[in-house]
C-alpha cells in the first residue's frame, strides 16, 4: 500500500520586502530594492520549520509522509534542510524565480498526483498557487512566509503548518476534510501609496482544523475610522514627554499620527519621539528593522501597535520591522507597559475569542510575551486581552 | 349550526400564517398642525371670577413662566386619535406579536389588571407634595416593595427613585464613586471594569461618570476571561459591572471568583440584575458577594416598556452602602410611614420626587399576585421555554448557538446564523428583514457583533408552546427560502412597509435628529431661534 503524499513548493523570495520596510515582495525592482537593502529571504527557513513540525507531530512510528518538491530554492533543499529525501519534480527556470516558475511547479507537483500541496511564501504566492490548484479536490496549505497575508489560506506559523499537515495528511483519505477559504491580495503598489483594498482572486480547499488557521482579515466598515480617531486620542493623551515611540502599519496607527500631527505612513513603521515638554515630531519615517533597533538603542522607548484584523497577530505579521531585537530593548528599559495596543471594539469582535499571536522569529521572546495585554479601545476606553505565541 | 354543517367550506389557515403591515404614509405630527385648530374649545372664563382670579398666570413665580406659548402641533381631537391610531397599526409590540425575537428586553406579558390599579383615583390623583400623612398607602406600597425586592436580590437596602435600567446603573456608579470618596480613594480609583456580554448601559454609565471602562472579552467557553479579568483589577479599580447570565444565557458558574478577585484589590461589584428572569427565587446577588444591584421593572417584574420610557429601576445595596442611596428613603415609624431626606452621605436625587409611583405600584401588585413560590415558577418556566425553543430552533439549518456546545441556556440565547451566511450569502440582517413578512421580528446584538451573524431570541414566560411552534416555524421558513431561493430573502420585506433603513446618519452628530425643532434645524435649515 502507498503511504500519503505531500508536496512543497517554496517561494524563495517571499517576505524579504518585509524587514526591511517594502510592505511586500511583488515585482522585480521591489526585490532588487530589498535585497539592496540588505534583506536576507527568509521563506526557506519557514518551510524547514513546517517541515520539521511535521516530522514531530508525525512520529518515529510509521514511515514518514512521502514528500515531492519543486527543485532546489523552490523546495528540495528545504526538504532535505528538514531531513526529508524528496521526489525532485520539474525543474528550475534560469535566473531568479518568478511567480511564472510557482505557478508552473505547483502545476507539475499537482499532475504527479499528491494528497495535500503545501506552499510557503505570502499572497502573491497563494494567487500563484490559486491559479493551477483552484479546482476542487486538491488539498493546499500556506506556510506563512510573506509580509502581508490577507488570505484565509495560511497556518497561523510554519510550526501550526507542520501540525495541521500532519494531522490531515494521517487521517484516511474519506475522513480528510477540507473548506474552501479565501485567497486575498492587496495590490502593493496601491498598498504603498496608501489604500488597503483587498481584493479576492479565488479560493482553496484548506484542511479544516479550528484555530491553527489565519481567519480572512476582517474588513475595515466606514464607522470604524471614527472609532480610529476616538483611540488616537486616547493614546496620544497618554505619551510619556521624553520618550520615543516606535509606532507599526495600519489606519488605526495613522490616527495617532494624525493626533500627532506628525505623517505617519499606512504601511510603514514610523518613529515619533516626544521632546521633554510634550511636543511630539517625527524622527524616522517607514525604517525597517536595523535602523529601528539603532533609534530606540539607549533612549526610554515604547512601541505601539494593532493586531491585524480577524487574525490577531500583534507581531511578526505586516510589521516584521519591529524585529525581537527592538522588543527586546523596549521591555528591557521600559517594562511591558511600554507595549501599547490599540483596536477598535469591532477589530476585538472580529476574533471571536481568539488570543493575539506573536511571532517574533524569536521563540523565548514569544513566550515572554504571552499572558495578557492592555489593549485601547477608545477614549478611555480599554480592553485586557490575552496574548499566545503563535 | 357551524359552517361544516352548513355545508360551506372552513377555509384552513397557512402556517405560518400570512401577514400584512399597514401603510399609511403618516406625517410627523408636527406636519399635520393646522394654525388655529383646536381639539378642545373651552367656555370663555365668568367674568364674575376673571374680576376675583385677574390673569392666573401672573400668579406663576417668574421662572417657570413662558415668554412665548409652546409650540405644539394644534389638530382637531379625531385627527390626534386617527394619528396615533395608524401609528400603532405600522409597529408591533408585545400585545400584538409573540414577541420573543426582543431577546435581553424580556418582554413579557404586563398584566391589564396592574393598570386598572395604576388609573384609579386613588393613585391617579396624587401629588407628589401631598403631605406624607395623606398618602400613607403609596408609601406602603414602596417601603413593602422595597423589602420584597432586597429579599428577592439578598441585598440589605433599596432604592426606587431610578426612572429607567441605565438610570439605576447610573445611580449604583455614582453610589461607588460616593463609597471610594468617602474612604479617601476617590481620585485613585478611576477605573470600572465590565464585560462586552454585559448591558452596554454599564460601560456608558460609568464612562459618563467621568470613569475609565476597561471591557473584558468572552474566553473560548463564552464567559468573560477570567485572566483578563486578574489582568485588569489594581489599586485603581473601583469596581467591577457585570451581568449573569450575560447577553448569551450562559449562566457563569464561578461567579463568585470573579465578584473576590475585584474585593481583594479594594473594588465594589455589581450586578446588573436588569433581566433577572431566568433566577427569580434560584439565586441572588448577595449570595454571591455582590455589593451593589439594581432591577429593571420593566422587564423582570412586567411593568411596560413603555416605548422606552418611563420605566423603573431598582437598585439595591449592602448595609455598608445605604448611607449613599438617594435621598429621601422611605421608612417605618412605628405604624407610619414618612420620607427621610435628613440623609448627609446621600448622593441626592436621581429622579424627582421619589421614582416613577405607578410602575412601582405594578410591579408590587405583580409579586402579590405571584408570591414567593410564584416567582420562583415564573423563572422556572421561562428557562424552560426558551429551552424548548432552543431545541426547536438548533433543528433549523444554518443556526448554531455559540459556546457551551450542548448545555442549556437560562433564560435567552443568542444564536448565531453564520453558517447559513456562508452557504448562502444571506445576512441576518437579511433575514430579519424576511421574518417581519410574518408578523413579528427579531433583534441581532448589541454592536459590535461578538458572535457571527447573531441573533437573539428570549421566550419569558409569557407565551405559549403553541407560540413559540409558530416563532419556531417562522424562522424554519425563511432559512430554507435563503437555501432555495436567497434571492427572495434579500429583496424582503414583501408584506410590510419599510425596506432598507439608511442608519449611517446614526453615527453623524450633523445628521441624527431625535426631536422636531433638532431636525427642522439640521434638515430643513431652520434658524435656531424658530419655535418648534
Amino acid at each position: 500500500m502507498t503511504g500519503p503524499r505531500a508536496a512543497l513548493v517554496v517561494n524563495p523570495i517571499a517576505g524579504i520586502g518585509g524587514r526591511v520596510g517594502l510592505a511586500g515582495s511583488d515585482g522585480a525592482e521591489i526585490v532588487a530594492e530589498a535585497l539592496s537593502r540588505g534583506a536576507i529571504p527568509h521563506a526557506n527557513d519557514r518551510a524547514v520549520g513546517a517541515l520539521e513540525a511535521l516530522r514531530t507531530r508525525w512520529g518515529a512510528a510509521r514511515p514518514v509522509p512521502a514528500l515531492l518538491a519543486a527543485p532546489g530554492e523552490m523546495g528540495a533543499d528545504a526538504a532535505r534542510r528538514a531531513g526529508f529525501e524528496p521526489l525532485v519534480v520539474g525543474a528550475l527556470g534560469r535566473g531568479s524565480t518568478t511567480a511564472a516558475d510557482t505557478q508552473r511547479l505547483a502545476g507539475e507537483l499537482i499532475a504527479a498526483g499528491l494528497d495535500l500541496l503545501l506552499f510557503a511564501g505570502g499572497d502573491g504566492t497563494a494567487r500563484d498557487i490559486c491559479g493551477v490548484a483552484g479546482a476542487p479536490g486538491v488539498a493546499v496549505l500556506g506556510i506563512p512566509a510573506g509580509v502581508k497575508i490577507q488570505s484565509a489560506v495560511f497556518a497561523t506559523s510554519p510550526a501550526a503548518a507542520g501540525d495541521l499537515a500532519a494531522a490531515f495528511l494521517a487521517l484516511p483519505p474519506g475522513r480528510r476534510r477540507t473548506s474552501q477559504r479565501e485567497v486575498l491580495d492587496l495590490d502593493e503598489a496601491a498598498y504603498r501609496r496608501g489604500e488597503l483594498a483587498p481584493r479576492l482572486f479565488g479560493e482553496l480547499a484548506v484542511p479544516e482544523a479550528g484555530r491553527w488557521l489565519q481567519a480572512r482579515k476582517a474588513p475595515s466598515p466606514a464607522s470604524e475610522a471614527a472609532a480610529a480617531r476616538a483611540i488616537g486620542a486616547e493614546v496620544a493623551a497618554h505619551l510619556v514627554a521624553g520618550t520615543r515611540y516606535v509606532l507599526g502599519p495600519g489606519s488605526t496607527l495613522r490616527s495617532i499620527g494624525e493626533r500627532l500631527g506628525v505623517a505617519k505612513t499606512l504601511v510603514g513603521v514610523d518613529v515619533v519621539e516626544l521632546d521633554a515638554a510634550g511636543r511630539p515630531g517625527l524622527v524616522a519615517s517607514d525604517v525597517g528593522a536595523a535602523r529601528l533597533a539603532a533609534l530606540v538603542e539607549g533612549c526610554p522607548a515604547g512601541v505601539v501597535v494593532t493586531p491585524i484584523g480577524g487574525q490577531g497577530f500583534l507581531f511578526g505579521r505586516g510589521n516584521q520591522q519591529i524585529g525581537p531585537d527592538v522588543l527586546r530593548a523596549i521591555l528591557a528599559r521600559s517594562g511591558r507597559d511600554a507595549i501599547i495596543v490599540v483596536a477598535t471594539p469591532a477589530k476585538l469582535a472580529a476574533l471571536g475569542g481568539r488570543p493575539f499571536l506573536v511571532d517574533t522569529g524569536d521563540v523565548a521572546l514569544d513566550r515572554e510575551l504571552a499572558g495578557y495585554l492592555r489593549v485601547v479601545t477608545g477614549r478611555s476606553e480599554h480592553a485586557t486581552y490575552r496574548v499566545e505565541p503563535a | 349550526m357551524s359552517a361544516a354543517a352548513s355545508g360551506l367550506p372552513i377555509a384552513q389557515k397557512p402556517t405560518p400564517r400570512r401577514f400584512h403591515q399597514a401603510r399609511w404614509d403618516e406625517p410627523i405630527i408636527f406636519e399635520l398642525s393646522v394654525p388655529g385648530a383646536r381639539g378642545i374649545l373651552p367656555p370663555a372664563t365668568e367674568a364674575a371670577i376673571s374680576a376675583v382670579v385677574g390673569n392666573p398666570a401672573a400668579a406663576l413665580p417668574a421662572g417657570i413662566r413662558r415668554e412665548r406659548p409652546a409650540a405644539l402641533p394644534e389638530l382637531s381631537q379625531v385627527h390626534v386619535v386617527r394619528h396615533y391610531d395608524r401609528l400603532s397599526q405600522e409597529t408591533l409590540g408585545v400585545d400584538l406579536n409573540v414577541d420573543v425575537g426582543q431577546g435581553t428586553c424580556t418582554m413579557k406579558y404586563s398584566p391589564k389588571v396592574n393598570d386598572q390599579l395604576v388609573r384609579s383615583p386613588r393613585l391617579a390623583d396624587l401629588h407628589p407634595l401631598q403631605d406624607p400623612a395623606t398618602v400613607q398607602g403609596t408609601l406602603e406600597i414602596m417601603w413593602r416593595l422595597e423589602r420584597m425586592l432586597a429579599e428577592i436580590s439578598g441585598m440589605d437596602r433599596m432604592t426606587l427613585q431610578p426612572a429607567a435600567g441605565s438610570a439605576a446603573i447610573w445611580t449604583n456608579v455614582s453610589m461607588i464613586r460616593a463609597w471610594h470618596a468617602a474612604r479617601g480613594e476617590g481620585a485613585v480609583r478611576d477605573e470600572i471594569i465590565t464585560t462586552i456580554f454585559s448591558h452596554p448601559s454599564n460601560a456608558a454609565c460609568a464612562k459618563v461618570a467621568g470613569y475609565r471602562v476597561i471591557t473584558l472579552y468572552p474566553d473560548v467557553n463564552g464567559y468573560p476571561d477570567l485572566g483578563a479579568l486578574r489582568a485588569a483589577v489594581s489599586e485603581r479599580t473601583a469596581a467591577l459591572l457585570i451581568t449573569n447570565p450575560e447577553d448569551t444565557g450562559i449562566f457563569n458558574p464561578r461567579i463568585a471568583e470573579y465578584v473576590r478577585i475585584v474585593h481583594e484589590v479594594g473594588g465594589l461589584a455589581s450586578y446588573d440584575q436588569a433581566n433577572a428572569n431566568g433566577i427569580l427565587g434560584v439565586t441572588r446577588a448577595g449570595d454571591a458577594g455582590f455589593d451593589l444591584c439594581h432591577f429593571n421593572l420593566h422587564k423582570t417584574f412586567s411593568t411596560p416598556h413603555a416605548c422606552g420610557g418611563p420605566g423603573a429601576g431598582a437598585c439595591g445595596v449592602k448595609a455598608d452602602l445605604a448611607r449613599f442611596l438617594p435621598r429621601p428613603t422611605v421608612e417605618r415609624v412605628g405604624d407610619r410611614y414618612v420620607l427621610d431626606d435628613e440623609r448627609p452621605d446621600s448622593i441626592g436625587k436621581v429622579r424627582p420626587w421619589y421614582g416613577v409611583a405607578p410602575n412601582l405600584v405594578r410591579a408590587y401588585a405583580w409579586i402579590m399576585s405571584l408570591g414567593a413560590a410564584g416567582l420562583r415558577e415564573v423563572a422556572e418556566t421561562a428557562v424552560l421555554n426558551n429551552n424548548y425553543l432552543m431545541a426547536k430552533v438548533l433543528e433549523i439549518r444554518g443556526v448554531s448557538a455559540p459556546y457551551a456546545a450542548g448545555r442549556r441556556r437560562i433564560e435567552q440565547v443568542r444564536y448565531s446564523w453564520e453558517q447559513l451566511t456562508r452557504e448562502t450569502g444571506v445576512t441576518t440582517d437579511e433575514i430579519g428583514q424576511r421574518v417581519v413578512d410574518f408578523g413579528t421580528h427579531y433583534w441581532t446584538s448589541h454592536h459590535p457583533f461578538v458572535v457571527p451573524e447573531p441573533m437573539t431570541l428570549e421566550p419569558t414566560e409569557s407565551y405559549s408552546r403553541a407560540d413559540l411552534d409558530e416563532h419556531a416555524a417562522i424562522l424554519a421558513r425563511v432559512s430554507a427560502e435563503a437555501y432555495a431561493d436567497p434571492e427572495h430573502v434579500r429583496s424582503a420585506p414583501h408584506a410590510s412597509t419599510i425596506h432598507r433603513i439608511d442608519d449611517a446618519p446614526l453615527d453623524d452628530p450633523a445628521a441624527w435628529a431625535i426631536t422636531w425643532r433638532a431636525y427642522r434645524r439640521k434638515h430643513l435649515g431652520a434658524g435656531a431661534d424658530t419655535q418648534g
